[in-house]
């Protein structure tokens, strides 16, 4: 099954849980009537003088009496509309939102040093390579279990988190194991529907968990009551006693929703599993991370409360269901490790709880080996990469199955990419006001005519602190491999993040102000916006990407049009090396009505409308509209840096994530 | 319908709607303290870095400095007094106090970095080695990165503390005690010679 395949699944199984969820809430209607109908018989059968065992009937559950059914519908109804409501404006605010109400703590792009640092290092790279945008990262510093979770709206405001135990206990191979199984449920699309589920289900659950609620109030500091508790006793067991009540009768909604998470989760544990394998070709990592979760007394236990709601998220079973039961979330750790390693016996190694502390040193010290070793292990069978218009045949086909679908070889490249950045530019990209200065100067670089005229410009723009962290980036420039600016814009993006809304308005503006218009650099320019815009955007505006609907191409040919037109253009100076590139790309895509239009036709604002359009098609075509895109890029077997970059930001534009591409030996 | 019946109706969607809005308004208070608060932690990883690189400077202006040996301890003591207060506001940037206390202890290290750079204009030797001059070129740029961090923290804690007060947001805040946040406001360093760069 490959990228486009599972976007499909993942649309279906949206229509499959509406209809579960539909299910589920006649389920939890006919359960409220029949406890509400057997409490009136019981209280009737109570009051009656003559009451025996035997006098009591269950002809209630025969009488249909609708008004008491209407009255459970309505308001059964109005409470999973109101939850259901409540969660999507919570949701809105997608992966940010449950890392913080799990209690997360932020971890600064800019720690330099320690297990943070090692932990940014695997989320960056596995993220480069997968061709998305680098995730928040987040500690859940209060949990000693080893766990993770992705979550997030779509890959651009994915955050990823890991809790403090998985930190401590785990070394960097496992971290890796962990984390790129958590990115293969971003690449597989299930982090959408894992936020679909918590708000339908939120519905569903909603009395159940607002009983909860109440029974908790107290009790943990994530809670708003909380911090009246100390003051009243009496209005606290007061709230114990609602609570209680609430929750039982919401047992229902709670059963249904349950039974429906732990169905549609448990099947993706193990493809991620498989995709975590494949990507860093090293069974070992997750299998041992698996085996200390069976051995650690915690395992993988998520104490905070909201742990309840996104149990279906994490990395392994978060709450206590016995062995493998219809409830279970996640499959059992010996099946997922067996399926792994079959030669295991089923035994796992005891790690108790003193080992936090060494293994805090354990993973110190390990780091460093375990990247040599790593290193040693990658180099040698791939690694023949695209440099700069390097002649290569293969064909779109191949190009585009790499969507979604990073391999070892990805991995390594992007390692030894990230390994020969230098040194300063890395640091910059990790702290907010030299990852500013970092993408103007090479924006400003890209158009080696203009330079000193541009930075006049720019002088003009910029505060001076700026300049001058422009300046001193400047050196490190001239070695840098031009196949990493595009990653090191990517690394950016996070610390981007960090700015205020002022910040990020002039910082936007200084990069408009710069941007090459035309001729040398103006295609690298176009990609560094469109990037940047399209991960900073939504994170500072709100402002949500197109959804995929099932459009079909036919029915945006002139969005197709602009498009290869471009793409056409950008790669060639000369009209007939253009048209026949784009006739390539016309005969890829099976529209015989395309044609060329003129540069003059094919500007910036145009392009941007065509992109926003085209991301809303349906997953199969855009398959074969990225191979059109490839094609046109490929015609005459050779690719600039700046073209393959154009691609991948095109193919971005889409909501494929394509990783950086680099063609296998053969 | 009864008139009652819709009395009961009307009430109970108002009192859905107002339950509504103040768990909105409670979510946007907390979204908005979480800014600010990850704000710090960008702050606080360049404080760091000017704490670690003061004993460094001290230690190569030692040295050449035989009789400024009080100024030199100022200086040291004013950085642990500075670093611990910033541990403590980096635990709980919502703390105002411990951000005011940031501010001193800050306040405070300037003033004796100013001196002992005023000192040093006497020590022509020390101002030429090539250590002093990479040293104080790094905490020019560590300063400048503070300074942007800072900005940014500012803002979004003036965002977080203009929704608190708005009516009727400031019922949420202060029925949930969210209290006002302080604006992490120092004194600029004193601006020192730095190879001056200048577009032609």
């Amino acid at each position: 099954m490959d990228f486009f395949k599972h976007q499909e699944r993942a649309q279906r199984s949206t229509t499959y849980l509406m209809l579960l969820f539909l299910l589920a809430i006649g389920g939890t209607i006919i359960g409220m009537y029949c406890v509400v109908v057997g409490f009136m018989a019981g209280v009737e059968w109570y009051g009656d003088p003559n009451q025996t065992w035997s006098s009591f009937s269950w002809d209630f559950l025969w009488k249909w009496d609708p008004e008491w059914f209407l009255g459970i519908t309505l308001g059964t109804l109005g409470v999973i509309v109101v939850g259901c409501a409540w969660k999507y404006t919570q949701l809105k605010r997608g992966g940010v939102w449950i890392a913080e109400s799990l209690g997360g703590r932020y971890v600064s792009p800019s720690s330099r040093f320690g297990p943070s640092r090692m932990l940014l290092n695997i989320v960056e790279e596995l993220s480069i390579a997968s061709g998305i945008p680098t995730p928040l990262v987040y500690i859940l510093e209060e949990e000693q279990g080893i766990n993770a979770f992705a979550a997030g709206n779509s890959p651009e405001d994915a955050v990823v988190g890991v809790t403090r135990g998985a930190l401590n206990l785990l070394n960097k191979k496992e971290l890796q194991g962990v984390i790129a199984h958590e990115f293969s449920h971003i690449l597989n699309g299930d982090m959408q529907i894992n936020l679909e589920l918590i708000g339908l289900l939120g519905g569903i659950q909603g009395v159940g968990n607002l009983g909860r609620w109440l029974l908790n109030a107290f009790s943990h500091e994530s809670y708003p009551l909380y911090h009246l508790g100390s003051r009243i006793g009496a209005f606290q067991l007061f709230i114990f006693f609602v609570g209680f009540s609430v929750m039982a009768v919401g047992a229902f909604g709670v059963f249904f929703a349950s039974l429906i998470k732990a169905a549609i989760s448990r099947q993706r544990e193990f493809l991620a599993d498989a995709s975590a394998v494949q990507l860093t070709r090293y069974p070992q990592g997750l299998t041992s991370a698996l085996k200390k979760i069976g051995g650690l007394v915690e395992g993988s236990a998520i104490h905070h409360p909201m742990g309840h709601e996104v149990s279906h998220m994490f990395f392994s079973q978060s709450l206590y269901s016995g062995m493998d039961s219809f409830f279970s979330t996640h499959p059992s750790l010996a099946k997922r490790i067996k399926r792994l390693d079959p030669s295991f016996t089923g035994e796992f190694p005891e790690i108790d709880g003193a080992d936090l502390k060494t293994g805090l040193i354990h993973a110190l010290s390990g780091s460093s080996v375990d990247g040599d070793e790593m290193e040693k292990e990658f180099t040698g069978s791939f690694s023949s990469l695209a440099t700069s218009s390097n002649e290569w045949r293969t064909t779109p086909q191949e190009i585009v199955n790499q969507v979604g679908e990073p391999t070892p070889a990805h991995l390594d490249h992007v390692h030894h990419l990230l390994e020969h950045i230098p040194i300063a530019l890395r640091h910059a990209a990790h702290e907010s006001m030299g990852a500013q200065a970092l993408i103007l100067v090479l924006l400003l670089w890209s158009k080696v005519d203009q330079r000193e005229m541009q930075k006049h410009r720019m002088a003009e723009l910029a505060d001076s602190s700026l300049t001058q962290g422009m300046l001193s980036l400047e050196g490190s420039l001239t070695t840098l491999d031009p196949q990493a600016r595009l990653p090191l814009i990517d690394m950016a993006i996070p610390t981007l993040k960090n700015l205020s809304h002022e910040q990020y308005e002039r910082f936007k503006n200084s990069v408009l102000h710069i941007l090459p218009e035309k001729g040398q650099g103006a295609m690298f320019g176009w990609t560094v916006r469109h990037v940047l815009l399209r991960h900073l955007e939504p994170f500072f505006y709100g402002e949500r990407a197109p959804r995929v609907r099932n459009v079909s191409l036919k029915n945006v040919q002139v969005h197709c049009e602009v498009l290869l037109s471009t793409l056409a253009h950008q790669g060639h100076v000369n009209e007939s090396d253009a048209c026949s590139s784009f006739n390539q790309a016309r005969d890829e895509v099976q529209l015989p009505g395309l044609q060329l239009r003129d540069p003059d036709r094919c500007t910036l604002t145009v392009l941007d409308i065509a992109l926003a359009n085209l991301a809303q098609v349906t997953p199969s075509e855009k398959r074969i509209l990225l191979q059109g895109c490839a094609a046109c890029v490929m015609a005459d077997h050779q690719a600039t840096v700046e073209e393959l970059e154009l691609l991948r930001a095109i193919s971005d534009g889409l909501g494929c994530p394509m990783p950086p591409i680099f063609v296998p030996a053969h | 319908m009864a008139i009652e019946d819709m009395f009961l109706l009307a009430m109970s969607l108002l009192f859905v709607g107002v339950l509504f809005w103040a768990m909105s308004s409670y979510n946007r208070l907390v979204a908005y303290r979480n800014r600010f608060k990850n704000a710090f932690s960008q702050i606080d990883v360049q404080l760091e870095r000017r704490y670690d690189l003061i004993p460094n400077l001290v230690e190569t202006a030692k040295a050449y400095m035989k009789h400024e040996r009080e100024t030199l301890q100022n200086v040291i003591e004013a950085r642990n007094q500075a670093s611990q207060a910033a541990k403590q506001a980096a635990a709980k940037p919502e703390d105002a106090g411990a951000i005011q206390g940031l501010i001193g202890a800050e306040g405070i290290l300037t003033g004796a970095m100013g001196r002992l750079f005023a000192v040093m204009e006497s020590y022509p030797d020390l101002k030429a080695n090539q250590t002093m001059m990479q040293l104080s070129q790094e905490l020019t740029t560590t300063e400048d990165r503070v300074a942007f961090a800072r900005q940014a923290y500012n803002d979004m804690v003036m965002t977080y503390n203009t929704e608190r007060e708005s009516f009727p947001t400031n019922i949420v805040a202060q029925g949930f005690s969210f209290k006002t946040a302080q604006l992490l406001e120092l004194q600029e360093p004193q601006k020192r010679e730095v190879p001056q760069v200048t577009f032609a």
